[in-house]
């Protein structure tokens, strides 16, 4: 378990000092793939690399398994980082070495007995599928073999963490989805929990459990992914939400154009079954008019959206919607 | 003419070999120095650093030629005498360490920031980050900057004919100046002017082919 507690971590630039963190905690649990979301500057780097100590606290916090590391120095920060892999935006692949020489790298450094090198680097080559590049050098792949190589060393040595900043952002949306099924893969096989630094939200969407929205060095809000998606409570996480492709166009509608209650409904797996809009309809006095819609499919599940307006008198409209939280168990917002 | 000119070729060969060796050996690791210890750098060091700096200006900033007077003294404690062309060898050395210090700092400095900062994360040494990382990452670029100080050394070489060392230069001044032998003036000039392509076409081969970016 990773346990980050008030955490605080300034910069000094020409005299001027940024608050890359403020009062930080996090909890992150095994087997978790957390996503860290927010917009650029907003301090998510900065958070994930104080995790593998690559930046050091100004004070607070964070317990790997029960050790501080960022009380660790020397040997034993050495040794507690070769349990935490990183991948990155722009692979960091050791240019003059093959692919081979590069997966081999973290092995060698930790003294993998030198007869058994060969074998580890081809079952990590065979698990990212890039057997057939084995004495390519980094120049001679895509970017998404890259990146797969680069997985492959940051997994190397069996950690128990993978840190991963921004490591789909320099690839198509394709490649994207490729290198996402494998960080799946890699947290379902090996038990690997994986901290994903992001500003897509497709990516949280796509692979994470929980997701935690930074802003200005702050954590705004936290939780599941299911949750985040059907209440989210901070801005940014709306803004993050309506980015997804598809998704309802809040901003568009302007609700002086409408007689009626504009209603934003979320509502989250089976309750994205049922016929609500019939529903309402016959229950109450009342009529309902789609302005806007989608759905999304999460980890374990599906979050809809959709807008309505809702027409009648005040209080059959007060009636729907309490029938809407409370039997059908969907958030509804009134905007 | 062969005959003064090839034992003049080898002294210059044995000069710039030999002092290229030294200024490798005093200048590269301070180039590793001068790297490590910025800001910002991996052992970073503020102090060491710019005394460092100022040494390296210091030395980069005095003519070869006044070099070669000031440590005179230096050079007979070294190499038991002032004059000739093993004694030309230390200022020569003297004058190119510094050079390779920054060249080589230059080198590593090329070197992406991001397989460093991957080091890092996955707890290399920093022993291990500067002999697997850093400069097997800046080879190519290392390979040209010797090629660079193996060029400067042959024309400051030529130089050392002033206080009677040997090699090419010497040649030049002797036959062509005192004696107004154009013939042996010219056959140097060429020998030096080849020898210099000769290096820089080696080294940019070389430098090539180590490069797999
Ligand atoms: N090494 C540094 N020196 C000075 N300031 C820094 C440094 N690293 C980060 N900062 C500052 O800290 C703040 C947070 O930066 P950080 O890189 O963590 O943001 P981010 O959320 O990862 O942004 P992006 O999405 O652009 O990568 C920014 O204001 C940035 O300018
Ligand atoms: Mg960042």
């Amino acid at each position: 378990m990773i346990e980050i507690s008030n955490l605080n971590k300034t910069f000094n630039v020409d005299g001027n000092t940024v608050q890359a963190i403020n009062n930080v905690s996090l909890k992150i649990n095994d087997g978790d793939i957390y996503g860290i979301i927010g917009y650029s500057g907003a301090g998510k780097s900065t958070l994930l690399r104080c995790i593998n100590k690559l930046e050091d606290v100004d004070s607070g916090s964070i317990s790997i398994n029960g050790t501080d590391i960022t009380k660790l120095k020397n040997g034993k920060l050495r040794a507690e980082k070769k349990k935490i892999g990183m991948i990155f935006q722009h692979f960091n692949l050791l240019q003059q070495k093959t692919v081979f020489e590069n997966i081999a790298f973290p092995l060698k450094i930790n003294k993998y007995p030198k007869d058994k090198i060969k074998d580890r680097v081809l079952e990590l080559l065979e698990y990212v599928d890039l057997v057939d590049k084995i004495d390519a050098y980094p120049s001679q792949l895509s970017g998404g073999q890259k990146q797969r190589v680069a997985i492959a060393r940051a997994i190397s040595t069996n950690p128990t963490i993978l840190l991963s900043d921004e490591g789909t952002s320099a690839l198509d949306p394709s490649t994207t989805q490729s290198i996402l099924e494998l960080l799946k893969q890699i947290n379902n096989d090996l038990k690997i929990t994986i901290v994903m630094v992001t500003h897509q939200m497709e990516v949280v969407k796509d692979i994470c459990d929980k997701v935690a929205i930074v802003e200005k060095g702050q954590i705004v809000e936290n939780g599941t992914v299911e949750q985040i998606f059907t209440s989210p409570k901070s801005k940014t996480a709306n803004l993050f939400i309506s980015s997804l492709q598809g998704d309802v166009q809040e901003d568009i509608i302007d609700t002086s154009d409408y007689d009626g209650k504009i209603v934003r409904l979320s509502f989250l797996g089976d309750s994205a079954k049922k016929p609500i809009v019939s529903d309402l309809v016959r229950k109450f006095d009342v009529d309902v008019n789609i302005l806007s819609g989608n759905i999304n499919k999460l980890q374990q599940s599906k979050v809809g959206h959709l807008i309505v307006e809702l027409i009648g008198k005040d209080e059959e409209i007060q009636n729907s919607i309490d029938y809407l939280e409370n039997t059908c168990k969907i958030v509804a917002e009134v905007i | 003419m062969l005959e003064l000119l090839i034992p003049s070729i080898l002294e210059t060969l044995y000069m710039v070999s030999v002092s290229t060796l030294i200024a490798l050996v005093i200048g590269f690791p301070l180039g590793i120095i001068l790297v490590m210890t910025e800001k910002g750098g991996l052992s970073e060091n503020l102090l060491v650093n710019n005394i460092l700096n100022f040494i390296i200006n210091l030395l980069r900033s005095i003519p070869f030629i006044i070099l070669i007077i000031l440590i005179f003294p230096l050079s007979k404690l070294l190499v038991g005498t002032m004059i000739g062309t093993t004694a030309t060898i230390v200022p020569l050395a003297i004058s190119a360490a510094p050079f390779v210090a920054r060249v080589m700092e230059t080198s590593l400095k090329e070197v992406d920031k991001g397989v460093v900062e991957f080091g890092v994360s996955m707890g290399a040494s920093n022993f291990e980050i500067i002999s697997k990382i850093l400069v097997p990452e800046a080879l190519p670029s290392i390979i040209s900057s010797i090629t660079l100080t193996i060029i400067n050394l042959i024309s400051y070489s030529a130089m050392a004919g002033m206080v009677g060392g040997g090699g090419l230069g010497n040649l030049a001044l002797q036959y062509g100046y005192y004696r107004t032998d154009k013939a042996i003036l010219y056959a140097a000039v060429i020998v030096i002017i080849l020898m210099v392509q000769a290096f820089q076409l080696a080294g940019d081969k070389l430098a090539k082919s180590v490069n797999k970016k």
